[in-house]
């Protein structure tokens, strides 16, 4: 079943040129992690200290009404790599 | 060879890995999204018992003369890290912390065994925690906690609660049966590994 899936998320610049700071919720509570630009689509890399719309690259795993468990490209800091979310949080890839 | 999650899994079920308690779910789940097993590590979980240090008594570590464990235990303060509250590890702080969870890896006549690693989570040292630092052999034939040795080398206090995902286990495959040898911290239950 695992699908390309975009998740809704904020962005701000990274501690790295190649990274990015990505936040967002799940159904376990917010997450944030360091991604790499390559699966973070945003319209232009933020400028420090600022906080745009993004999406992040996931992988859908399981579906169930609404709830959606995805799998992350990266760990978060606060949580595991497979997490719930709404389906409207995400877009088709 | 490292075990990939799928042979943690064999190797639980065949007994020849312990995790108690076991790591849960095995794979995640919409109901239980929060897998502990990595592709090939398996995470665990910080007990409550932290052993700290006293840093009153002026002392020289002098492994020549023995003792250690003793002076170890006799010179920590024992906290146990209150739940909703947390232990704030300060910058430079270092404590002893141990797993929730016993970890065994026996030796059994005629069949290949198993060792292991502790290593820190990516996540944690991002923020300057460490959670071991030259001792992160498990080696076969172990039976117990693993303590973990933590010092925040960052510049902000880092908070520990009870049964946060602290460190990850690798697990690989040991050629040929080896001898026993005990260890000092065979069967540590406590952060300072004495009994």
């Amino acid at each position: 079943m695992a699908t390309e899936y975009w998740l809704k998320c904020k962005v701000s610049s990274g501690p790295f040129p190649s990274e990015l700071v990505v936040l967002s919720t799940s159904s376990q509570g917010a997450f944030s992690l360091f991604a790499p630009k390559d699966v973070v689509r945003v319209e232009a890399i933020p400028a420090a200290g600022t906080e745009i719309d993004g999406l992040l690259k996931v992988r859908l795993l399981e579906s169930q009404g609404e709830l959606r468990l995805v799998g992350l490209p990266v760990t978060p800091l606060e949580s595991s790599r497979t997490i719930t979310v709404q389906s409207s949080q995400l877009q088709p890839a | 060879m490292v075990l990939s999650n799928v042979k943690i899994h064999e190797a639980l079920d065949a007994g020849r890995l312990v995790i108690d308690p076991q790591p849960q779910p095995r794979t995640p789940t919409i109901a239980a999204p929060q897998c502990p097993y990595d592709t090939s590590a398996v995470d665990l979980t910080l007990s409550d018992q932290l052993s700290i240090p006293l840093p009153e008594k002026p002392f020289v570590f002098d492994l020549r003369k023995g003792g250690l464990a003793k002076f170890l235990s006799e010179n920590t303060r024992q906290v146990t890290i209150d739940r909703d509250g947390g232990f704030a590890l300060k910058p430079s702080q270092f404590v002893l912390g141990n797993t929730v969870e016993r970890v065994g890896l026996p030796i059994i006549e005629g069949q290949s065994c198993l060792a292991a690693r502790v290593e820190g989570k990516s996540s944690f040292a991002r923020c300057g925690l460490i959670v071991h630092f030259t001792a992160p052999t498990i080696h076969a034939g172990f039976e117990g906690r693993i303590t973990l040795e933590m010092i925040n080398l960052g510049v902000y206090p880092i908070m520990l609660y009870p049964g946060m995902r602290i460190c990850q286990l690798i697990v690989e495959e040991v050629s040929g049966t080896p001898f026993h040898n005990q260890s000092q911290f065979q069967g540590q239950t406590k952060p300072a590994g004495t009994s």
